[in-house]
């Protein structure tokens, strides 16, 4: 968890690390300083958590098998392979499942996010 | 499965942050344009991974469309058509015949440029495809094997990726170290991911999110997730909740 609040870990999602591509490139130009891209990375952080807790309402559901479970530093992390997952959108219901042979879950505790 | 909620989040954390960090830029002394860059580069970057459709994609996509017809098709025929109407002016006389010739040429022309559109779809899924189908030409004609075999066997390509691979691992070193310095979580991490040898990069299914709730009985594990983003098939999604039931 940054100093901040917020975890860092959504910077591995598509939407994070092309900020930090991004971010890179602009650094490897002499255009920015990494003191302010990690500033902008911070507010990525606080951004994106705030943007899932406030404008989402899509609910997930998956089923599978457990292949690896390990719970450490307070992350849980799964692999599930021969994994089902659906997704419910209150917009349009079109709600269809896809099976994927592999999913990794990497879920921080909820209980801590901004509440420090 | 449809991923409009996760473009939409995409695009306003994108809005969001851009705004949110302008103070930092200018306490910073940088100006407004960089600011913009750094978006640009952003959105270009979300665009080329493919993994939702943004309300910044189809026009930049259609651009390129346009510009690929102008450049090859619509330009010849503009001349052709300037070649025919030479005589007109020539001989005023012949109007009505050369005008009845020119009617269904252009005709052709847009039946052509509408026939051009939908053949230059399946040929970019077919440069998608391409990896998938290299054993398959292969197979088919020897010839271009033994040009694929050469060019395999030269040195100069596997340097080349080599340095492009140390030019990426260069440019990201600023960012990762700092990365490090602020939490030891994401190492440890790392560590187990790269140990247990499941390593897929980027083309993984993976799910980032918060936990609610962890409960196992036997081997049966429930979970309650929530406030999710999930990459599944190349496709990005965005989540309130989610619930897990697996078997271990």
């Amino acid at each position: 968890m940054s100093s901040s609040g917020f975890y860092e870990l959504y910077r591995r999602s598509t939407v994070g690390s092309t900020l930090v591509d991004a971010l890179d490139t602009l650094i490897s130009d002499g255009r920015i300083e990494a003191s302010l891209a990690m500033k902008v990375l911070g507010t990525f952080d606080r951004v994106v958590a705030e943007t899932l807790k406030d404008k989402t309402q899509s609910k997930l559901t998956f089923k599978g098998h457990l292949d690896t479970y390990r719970f450490c530093d307070d992350v849980w992390t799964f692999i599930i392979k021969n994994c089902s997952v659906k997704l419910e959108q209150t917009e349009d219901a079109q709600g269809n499942t896809v099976v994927v042979d592999k999913v990794r879950i990497v879920a921080c505790n909820s209980k801590k996010t901004g509440e420090q | 499965m449809s991923n409009l909620e996760g473009a939409r989040a995409y695009e306003t954390i994108v809005e969001s942050v851009i705004n949110e960090v302008r103070e930092d830029f200018e306490s910073a002394g940088i100006d407004e344009q960089t600011l913009q860059d750094l978006r640009l580069v952003w959105q270009n970057k979300l665009s080329d991974s493919r993994v939702a459709k943004f309300m910044w994609d189809p026009e930049d996509e259609d651009a390129t469309l346009n510009s690929q017809l102008h450049n090859s098709h619509i330009a010849p025929s503009l001349i052709e058509s300037h070649g025919l109407t030479m005589p007109d002016f020539t001989s005023p006389g012949d109007d009505k015949t050369s005008s009845d010739s020119q009617q269904p040429q252009q005709q052709q022309q847009q039946q052509q440029q509408q026939e051009q559109q939908p053949q230059q779809q399946p040929q970019q899924k077919q440069l998608e495809q391409h990896a998938q189908q290299d054993p398959q030409t292969k197979e088919e004609d020897d010839q271009p094997k033994e040009e694929i075999e050469l060019t395999m066997g030269d040195p100069d390509g596997q340097i080349a990726e080599q340095l492009k691979l140390q030019a990426k691992q260069a440019k990201k070193s600023a960012l990762l170290e700092t990365d490090d310095i602020n939490s030891d979580l994401d190492d440890s991490e790392d560590d187990y991911l790269n140990s247990s040898g499941d390593d897929d990069g980027q083309d993984e299914n993976i799910v980032l999110c918060l936990y609610e709730k962890v409960l196992r009985v036997k081997n049966k594990w429930k979970c309650n997730l929530k406030d999710g983003l999930a990459t599944i098939n190349f496709k990005d999604y965005a989540f309130q909740k989610a619930q897990g039931e697996t078997e271990w």
